[in-house]
């Protein structure tokens, strides 16, 4: 139980806002189209997630650390920079999710805005890391609000199970977009420096190593079934009666006459759970790594005066993240959009620095990478590589 | 740029005064091409190596890349150098003078690879930095001096190449600025390196862990608790048992202290175990496997194995969980005189003397004393005609909340811990319960 949680939360935040959007899309628009696509995307997610794991273990440095010391001052600089602006696109998204979700509920958005940003504040005056922890894991098991939806959406689940495992491929514009936007949503970045400096932060033993790997493992399944559950209930629903949707929210309140009230709120409140959740792990561990790579003070114990480039970063994600949200019209959607969008190109540059570390018997011991292991990670990031160029590629002639 | 009043003292006094002495930033040399006598281009500098037997470490040599993707590299000794103010460092030898190889001798660092953008304590703040820049006393033409490591954010800057750009605009904007006046730069005296070789490690570390020794335990204890896990160890194993006890004393967090204890030998752990009050070992020997902390506990001087042994016993959130076995118990027939007499041998192995417990032949709880009542008696008193008899006392058994509440209550330093018997097994000092009282105090106001 010491080692337990980093795996899971990493992975659970991984389904917040743009991925419950980006999967209730999928299958509102494609049905069941896109099952099959889980299975790799879970496996490329393991590999990714225990290589950052392991490094955390074995070297006891946060990956924004291990950049900084082996790759020096301007490469730290450039992906710091890159992985800022990243995140405060996805931490706007949370909180576009905190507000969609609640104005289902009737709450108008200039009341849950500040309130949720005064909570997620809270935090880091009231807080530690590890009672926060605590609070996460919690958070982790209201996920379950997905799958319950799923059931109460009553799919066809020998269809499901078929659809799974037998691919079906299209070069349809939307499908290929759709693909990458799940690909890139399951994998974020972000994800790679929060696990890693999470696994640091319990100073989990190499003795004790299996267990982060099953935390991974675990988290990352978990992860993939929750997404797969949101897409089936949207498939059976919105896709079998021809409803288009938009969002997240479009789908929670499309679902109520078609799969019972309680169905569409349970949806509702999975989103506003995960929003709210990934909108107090995102901006808080940013302002960890980057200060890490810099070597700025950091750490919620301290004092403004103490640590300021610590808690203008975090006070700064959290208040454009909110503000934003707050300006009339302002374009949810697209940033929701936008914000998978970032991750997605900034991702095969986070993989390579992640396999060049990996790759170092001086950092790694005998602890590198099997070749069969680096294989499937080569390739993984070959396959991302290719589908973020991909989609920049569609974004810049079609539009998505 | 930094005054001449930062400058070192010792060693460098005499030097200084000289003329022609100016300083380099490590930034400006590194990756400057390198050509040899004849002129011919060798490369780019990627790294120098400098001597840590003198206090302020003299470049020795360095090490050239002829090309990014070419994976030899050319050492070179310093000496060699010729010229480093123009556009290239010039060397006094033709190429094959070079050796092809990296450095490694005895006693040096590549500061490149061991320091610059390393994690370092700075000793003179007690905190963890990062090595930004390195900066160099130039001596005459050539010779370079480790003084400062460079941790502000001007290094930084620098480092990015941005350095004349972001100067020229503050002047202009804001001339006044306190990034144009700030140097964050730390005397290499102060600094305390932890990513460093393996193979050279002890060197090192002997030569400047005596700055780390005269840190407050507490200041080791944050510093250590800043660390990643690996320096974390490294230092920790660099400590001698005394400090590394008075240091995982202060360490606030237990996953941090078990995870140090088990980073040293069993055997060094054992001497550490021995140092630290009876109290503290108990808990921290509480909080590993089973097995570490039996072997742990058979390692031990026996005498203060059963001390904590005995500690193991009681629950931890008791008050036999809370006391510490390390305490005075005198009989109440000695007079003021023996007892003085008695705490200068005893004093030294224990951490609180101010209460004196008084005790029957049966070692049953009759009386306390404090220090004042001692000093003020004559010394012919029996302690039994000064004590304060039938002292507040609280049984092994009773909870942290009844021992936090008698010790507010009459205000006490110091609590006894009696047995069913009434005989007196340890004393709780306020210092224990000083964090639980504060613990309770945050719960009402949260409202719990």
């Amino acid at each position: 139980m010491a080692v337990v949680g980093p795996g899971i939360i990493t992975a659970n935040v991984d389904n917040d806002a743009g991925g419950i959007t980006t999967y209730s899309l999928a299958g509102a628009q494609f049905g069941y189209g896109l099952l099959w696509t889980l299975i790799p995307i879970t496996v490329a997610l393991i590999v990714v997630q225990e290589m950052c794991a392991r490094m955390g273990v074995v070297t006891g440095k946060g990956l924004a650390d291990l950049i900084r010391e082996q790759f020096g001052v301007k490469a730290t600089f450039y992906v710091m920079v890159a992985l800022l602006f990243a995140n405060l696109t996805n931490t706007i998204a949370e909180f576009a999710g905190v507000a969609a979700a609640l104005e289902i509920f009737g709450v108008s958005k200039y009341v849950s805005i500040p309130v949720a940003a005064l909570l997620v504040w809270w935090l880091i005056v009231y807080g530690t890391y590890r009672r926060v922890e605590k609070v996460f894991l919690v958070a982790c098991l209201f996920y379950v609000s997905y799958i319950i939806s799923g059931f109460m959406a009553r799919p066809p689940w020998g269809e499901v199970l078929t659809r799974m495992v037998v691919p079906e491929f299209s070069w349809r514009g939307e499908y290929l977009a759709m693909l990458i936007g799940v690909v890139g949503t399951t994998i974020a970045p972000w994800m790679q420096f929060y696990l890693q400096a999470a696994v640091v932060e319990k100073g989990v033993k190499l003795s004790n190593y299996r267990y982060s790997y099953y935390d991974v493992v675990v988290g990352c399944i978990v992860t993939d079934v929750v997404a797969l559950f949101i897409i089936v209930a949207c498939a059976a629903t919105l896709y079998t009666h021809h409803i288009s949707v938009q969002s997240a929210q479009d789908a929670a309140l499309a679902l109520a006459p078609l799969a019972g009230k309680y169905c569409a709120g349970l949806f509702a409140f999975g989103l506003f759970n995960a929003s709210l959740f990934a909108a107090s792990i995102l901006p808080l561990s940013t302002a960890y790594y980057v200060c890490e790579g810099f070597g700025w003070e950091t750490g919620i114990d301290n004092k403004f005066r103490d640590a300021p480039q610590f808690f203008g970063l975090y006070t700064a994600l959290i208040l454009l993240g909110s503000v934003f949200i707050l300006i009339p019209g302002f374009p949810l959607l697209a940033v929701m959009y936008l914000s998978q969008v970032v991750n997605g190109i900034l991702l095969p540059f986070v993989l390579i620095f992640i396999l060049l570390l990996v790759n170092r018997t001086d950092l790694m011991g005998k602890y590198v990478n099997s070749r069969t292991y680096n294989i499937v990670a080569w390739s993984a990031s070959a396959i991302m590589i290719l589908l973020t160029v991909a989609m920049v590629g569609s974004l810049l002639i079609g539009g998505g | 740029m930094t005054t001449p009043d930062r400058l070192p003292t010792n060693d460098m006094q005499g030097v200084v005064a000289e003329e022609g002495h100016s300083f380099v930033f490590f930034s400006a040399l590194l990756n400057k091409p390198v050509c040899d006598s004849q002129g011919a281009w060798v490369g780019q500098l990627t790294d120098v190596a400098v001597s840590v037997a003198y206090m302020f470490p003299p470049v020795v040599s360095f090490v050239v890349q002829r090309g990014r993707w070419e994976p030899f590299a050319l050492t070179g000794r310093w000496s060699d150098v010729v010229d480093i103010e123009g556009a290239a460092i010039r060397l006094g030898v033709p190429i094959h003078a070079l050796k092809p190889s990296k450095m490694d001798a005895p006693g040096e660092i590549l500061i490149r690879e061991a320091l610059l953008d390393k994690q370092i304590v700075d000793t003179s703040g007690a905190k963890v930095v990062r090595v930004n820049d390195l900066h160099f006393l130039k001596l005459g033409r050539c010779e370079l001096r480790l003084i400062h490591v460079d941790v502000g954010t001007r290094g930084l800057v620098r480092r990015m190449g941005w350095e004349s750009a972001l100067d020229g605009l503050l002047r202009r904007v804001a001339p006044r600025a306190h990034y144009l006046s700030a140097e964050r730069l730390i005397r290499w005296q102060y600094v305390q390196p932890l990513s460093l070789d393996p193979k050279a490690h002890n060197i090192r570390l002997s030569v400047l862990q005596r700055q780390l020794k005269e840190l407050h335990p507490a200041d080791i204890a944050e510093i250590l608790t800043d660390l990643d896990t690996h320096d974390r160890a490294t230092m920790f194993r660099s400590l001698d048992p005394e400090t590394a006890a008075d240091a995982l004393a202060e360490v606030e967090d237990p996953r941090i202290q078990t995870q140090l204890i088990e980073t040293v030998s069993q055997e060094h752990a054992a001497d550490i175990l021995e140092e630290m009050p009876p109290d503290e070992a108990a808990d921290l020997l509480s909080e590993l496997p089973q097995e570490t902390s039996t072997a742990l506990l058979h390692k031990m001087e026996i005498d203060e194995a059963q001390d904590v042994r005995e500690l193991l016993t009681y629950a931890p959130d008791t008050a036999g969980g809370m006391m510490t076995t390390e305490f005075v118990a005198l009989p109440a027939e000695l007079t003021v005189e023996d007892t003085f007499a008695h705490l200068r041998s005893a004093a030294p192995d224990i951490e609180n003397i101010y209460y004196l417990f008084v005790v029957d032949a049966d070692r049953r709880l009759v009386g306390v004393l404090n220090l004042r009542h001692l000093i003020m008696a004559v010394p012919q008193a029996q302690l039994s005609e000064i004590m304060i008899r039938n002292p507040a006392r609280v049984h092994h058994t009773d909870s942290r909340d009844t021992v936090a509440e008698i010790v507010e209550k009459y205000d006490l330093l110091a609590l006894p811990v009696v047995d069913d018997n009434d005989v007196i097994v340890g004393m709780i000092t306020v210092d224990d319960v000083v964090s639980h009282i504060a613990n309770q105090a945050w719960k009402r106001k949260l409202g719990h």
